[in-house]
């Protein structure tokens, strides 16, 4: 019995082993690459508003389902956007006067994963 | 209404425990036990009503409470363990009165600062709150807020909406539960110290633990609660596995007291079960043995009802969008360069102190006490070394996510015991008390006295306002219980939270909020969340214009709710506005009504 016992354990402390080993590979696998960067151009100013003339660039031309997101405190979107981005994509975002510090993010997704590039923009 | 409440928490943490295991271990493990397997029981009552009778109100608190005693009954007969009388030792009243201050400076703490921070508390107020409303437990949260359909740990959502009954709103309940658990904290630590080192550490390990590195509260005060009560449960489960005659009801208990706060940390177990079965294979032989199985499945199938109800979000947070949510707010943890990360994982604390030189110094001791002891506690320092390299594995590749990344928390309880192992004078470390307490240096316990709100345009304050409870009172007794608040900092991704802490409006006075959020957590429409957060974009630019305000009436909303840190509403364009009339203001918020 006591064979036995040492056996089943001896094979769970093996199913553990690949458990761990397996979380670490899941973790480690390569994530995509960045796919290209994002630059803002502040191309008006009003007492109210900030317009930009923002600009992403990809390593990679093709067709990818994209989002922008602007956050003004920790958590919190003052502006989140659905882009489809190709080789070179532009498009403009007006922001509210706050003489504020707001950050930029874009996330492409490819082939089931993701990655995300950030940048600062002040209004 | 208080003494139900009282009587509530009392039955969810102790009376189930009390009856199977009063007079049956020690004082510091009978505790322990009594409050794990009083979760465990309680879960299982009430899921179990629920099933049946899904009404929230003070008849399933009664049913399930009688369930609960007959079920402690039944157990209590299974129990073979001996009775002992109680008799407390000289160690045990240095650790009865360590536990008394321990609990006395948290709850000390709770009435000075009110509630932890409303990162995540926020949130789940609203998310009890609606429940309550509604009078029943289901997912779907609608009108009260966007989430369609979400899966969380279920002590989260079960548990508040019960104490709303008896009057105490879920903001200040959960608050109250992150300071009860963080007294408790160096329960475990102090067993676990014991069974390794033979006792010689394990009251310094609960003075370390508890005052100077308590994750629990660190976590907890600036933002995921639920992750830092599931600590006390992890570290619980892990002296049950470490206890020489295994009770398979605490290590269930512990075990599903994990799933229930936040099943994350189960992934943090792997190292420590690894640990024990290179070590000590029969020891580890818990994990073959039936009667852990059937207690583990019995109190498990409480969350089949709650599974029943929630399954069609199980795996929500681990959906690919749901991820790319996350990293669409915050990225930091993704992008350290290398030194950057180990100095992260290894110095850092969870959130709010970066590279501390405590941690650092911890480490270093840490090392030094396992060389020490290496020949006296063979078994104790190779668990610990063991347990604590494959764990900075598990962190290390994990570290890019923002869930998995909390883990570090877990050198917290390395090094409060590598402290303990030198430190061990009870005297010695009630002078060093003292000076942390004068010195109130970060991490200790008595530092967090010092966090005040902060006024950084942008920053999510750790500590809210008091100005903030008289704006509420002021919204609970002079505006329509029909009135929805616009709020500043808008929504909050995740469970996160906004600059004005506006979200609270809703679970604290009932009054609606037009909130938005790209939850990590919950299905929800998504065209609905953009759109909202355009509104909300360009009625920051121009409040006054006329077609923006019709499209805010169309959402009913009737109030602008303004904080110290207005990031987006500024409140001058509000004051200066024929649409607007200021009906409350204080230091800190600005209250306006829509005209």
């Amino acid at each position: 019995m006591k064979i036995e016992t040492s056996k089943f354990l001896k094979f769970f402390r093996i199913a553990l082993i690949f458990i761990f080993l397996i979380v670490i590979f899941i973790f480690i696998f390569p994530r995509p690459k960045i796919l290209g960067d994002i630059r803002c151009e502040k191309i008006k100013e009003t007492p109210k508003y900030c317009l930009f003339n923002c600009s992403v660039s990809l390593n990679k031309c093709g067709n990818f389902n994209g989002r922008v997101v602007v956050t003004h405190s920790g958590w919190a979107a003052v502006h989140d956007e659905i882009l489809n981005f190709t080789c070179n994509t532009s498009f403009l975002l007006k922001l509210p006067k706050r003489d504020y510090n707001y950050i930029m993010r874009f996330g492409v997704k490819e082939a089931g994963g993701f990655d995300s590039k950030e940048e600062i923009i002040f209004c | 209404m208080s003494v139900l409440a009282f009587v509530l928490f009392l039955q969810l943490f102790f009376v189930p425990g009390i009856i199977i295991y009063w007079k049956r271990r020690e004082i510091s493990e009978m505790i322990v036990k009594i409050i794990v397997s009083s979760t465990l029981i309680n879960l299982f009552s009430f899921s179990l009503i629920l099933l049946f009778r899904n009404v929230i109100d003070l008849k399933l608190v009664f049913l399930s409470f009688i369930f609960s005693l007959f079920l402690s009954l039944f157990i209590r007969t299974l129990n073979k363990t001996k009775r002992v009388s109680i008799k407390i030792e000289k160690s045990d009243l240095w650790l009865l009165i360590f536990l008394l201050f321990s609990f006395s400076v948290n709850f000390a703490l709770f009435l000075y600062h009110k509630s932890i921070i409303g990162a995540d508390i926020g949130r789940f107020g609203i998310i009890s709150h609606a429940i309550f409303l509604k009078g029943k437990f289901e997912t779907n949260l609608k009108p009260y807020d966007m989430a369609e359909d979400f899966f969380y740990f279920p002590s989260i959502i079960l548990f508040p909406p019960l104490f709303e009954l008896a009057g105490i709103d879920a903001v200040t309940f959960l608050s109250f539960l992150v300071f009860f658990f963080s007294s408790l904290y160096g329960l475990p630590v102090y067993l676990i110290s014991k069974r390794l080192f033979n006792g010689e550490s394990a009251l310094a390990s609960f003075f370390f633990s508890s005052f100077f590195l308590n994750p629990l509260i660190n976590i907890g005060f600036l933002g995921v609660f639920p992750y830092a009560i599931s600590i006390f449960y992890f570290l619980s489960f892990l002296y049950f596995i470490l206890e020489k005659n295994k009770d398979f009801i605490a290590i269930s208990g512990s075990l599903i007291g994990i799933i229930s706060f936040h099943a994350y940390l189960l992934f943090l177990l792997v190292p420590f079960l690894l640990s024990l079965s290179f070590l000590n294979l029969q020891a580890f032989s818990f994990i073959v043995n039936k009667k852990f199985w059937i207690f583990l499945l019995f109190f498990s199938s409480f969350l089949v009802p709650y599974l029943f109800k929630t399954y069609k979000s199980f795996l929500v947070s681990f959906e690919s969008d749901k991820k790319l949510d996350i990293f669409m707010f915050s990225t930091f943890n993704r992008n350290l360069p290398l030194i950057q990360k180990l100095q992260f994982i290894l110095f850092t604390s969870p959130i709010g102190f970066s590279k501390n030189i405590f941690l650092f110094i911890g480490f270093l001791v840490f090392l030094f006490a396992l060389i020490k002891n290496y020949k006296k506690f063979y078994f104790g320092t190779k668990f610990l070394l063991l347990s604590f390299i494959l764990s900075f594995f598990l962190i290390f590749a994990s570290f890019d996510d923002m869930n998995f990344a909390r883990s570090i928390w877990i050198n917290w309880f390395f090094y409060s015991i590598g402290f303990a192992l030198i430190f061990n004078d009870n005297k010695l470390n009630l002078l060093l008390l003292l000076l942390i307490a004068v010195n109130k240096m970060p991490p200790s316990l008595f530092s967090y006295f010092d966090l005040r709100p902060t006024y950084d345009k942008g920053q999510i304050p750790w500590i809210v306002w008091n100005s903030f409870y008289d704006a509420i009172s002021f919204i609970k007794y002079n505006t329509s219980e029909n009135s929805t608040f616009l709020i500043d900092g808008g929504g909050a991704g995740c469970t996160g939270a906004s600059a004005s802490y506006g979200e609270r409006i809703f679970p604290l006075t009932s009054r609606k909020i037009f909130y938005f959020s790209d939850y990590c957590w919950a299905r929800y429409d998504e065209n609905e969340y953009r759109k909202r957060v355009s509104l909300y974009r360009e009625f920051s630019i121009n409040p006054s214009d006329e077609k923006l305000i019709k499209k805010l009436k169309e959402y009913n909303i009737t109030h602008i709710f303004i904080g110290p840190t207005d990031v987006a509403l500024n409140k001058s364009l509000f004051y200066n506005s024929s649409f607007y009339k200021l009906i409350y203001e204080n230091r800190d918020f600005k209250i306006f009504e829509i005209l």
